[in-house]
């Protein structure tokens, strides 16, 4: 649901950085999207749309989402492995239940191309 | 030309949170987050009515739309300020900042923020609080913590709600526990029923403790 928000915080950065750059067209936008963030790539991709139509500067650009699936890592045994929900989780290997996310947290604008 | 950010999309958020927070100064900010009628405003109600003698507290309240739940938090003699995000899901760091201009921060002890209903999108945005207290009722089941687990992950304490009600429901206490612990090894995690006052005790200790460590930070 806050997928707008999040997207238009992405273009007012990208755009800062354009202008600063004195570039005039952005064709491309790449995010780094971690599934624990709760943000929908389709929903980001639909805000994207949405957005960039009253913004020139984003008219025929691409928003390339990576998504990061969540990896957890073992407390115990230091094992990383995936969990399909965070339901009864416990580590494949020694069963230990205490676990970090090592990955998946990430909500970050990683580049874009523009001229 | 390729041009490398790796910028946080949430950057302009956390810088104006961390602006909130050094405004804030001693003040004790609770940012609550839970779904609609999980209790929220009644736990706030019951907070405010116990603790008046002893802090100076005030409100900002969240909501897509109508004054309902400042008009509740009024009668308890708080300052509260309402705000309206019409349709927002949440609130920002920056909707926090126009809110908290209204309140006289330097003679406050505790601002609670009672974050716009919902277990998905507040838990993303930093407002500037202390800390963040998940609120969850066992009517909406156990697993709640699992399918909303950024909430769960960020919370610095976690109040289960309406515990009076947990003969009524299949709510699965031991498995609701060993997911939030899961995914948080340090909140506490409080079971009440803030309607029947049950159980506020440790909430308050909680409070008193939290606001003393900032008053001394």
């Amino acid at each position: 649901m806050h997928e707008t928000s999040l997207m238009q915080y992405t273009l007012d950065a990208v755009e800062h950085r354009v202008f600063a750059l004195q570039m005039h067209k952005v064709k491309s936008i790449d995010l780094v999207v971690g599934e624990m963030r709760g943000a929908l790539p389709e929903l980001l991709q639909e805000a994207f749309r949405i957005l960039t139509y009253a913004r020139p500067v984003f008219h025929g650009a691409q928003l390339h989402i990576e998504e990061r699936p969540v990896v957890l890592q073992c407390q115990k045994c230091g094992k990383r492995y995936s969990a399909a929900d965070f339901h009864q989780v416990a580590c494949p290997d020694c069963g230990a239940p205490e676990y970090a996310i090592v990955q998946g947290n990430e909500l970050y604008i990683d580049s874009f191309e523009g001229e | 030309m390729r041009v490398h950010m790796e910028q946080e999309i949430l950057q302009e958020n956390a810088h104006q949170a961390e602006e909130n927070r050094t405004q804030f100064g001693k003040t004790l900010v609770v940012n609550l987050i839970g779904s609609p009628g999980c209790g929220k405003t009644t736990l706030l109600e019951k907070t405010l009515a116990a603790l008046q003698r002893e802090y100076r507290m005030a409100v900002i309240e969240g909501d897509i739309y109508t004054t309902k739940d400042a008009q509740r938090i009024e009668v308890c003699g708080v300052p509260v300020v309402q705000v309206n995000t019409a349709g927002g899901c949440h609130l920002s760091a920056e909707i926090t900042a126009k809110a908290a201009a209204d309140l006289d921060l330097q003679n406050l002890d505790i601002l609670f923020i009672e974050n716009v209903g919902n277990l998905v999108c507040p838990a993303e945005f930093d407002l500037g609080e202390d800390c963040k207290a998940a609120v969850l009722s066992v009517v909406e089941g156990d697993d709640k913590p699992a399918k909303y687990p950024l909430l769960f992950q960020e919370a610095g304490v976690v109040l289960l709600n309406k515990c009076d009600l947990l003969p009524y429901t299949n709510f699965n206490m031991d498995s609701a526990l060993a997911d939030i612990r899961g995914l948080n090894a340090e909140a506490p995690i409080l079971q009440l029923a803030a309607a029947k006052e049950e159980g506020l005790e440790p909430w308050f200790a909680w409070l008193r403790a939290a606001a003393a460590k900032k008053r001394e930070a």
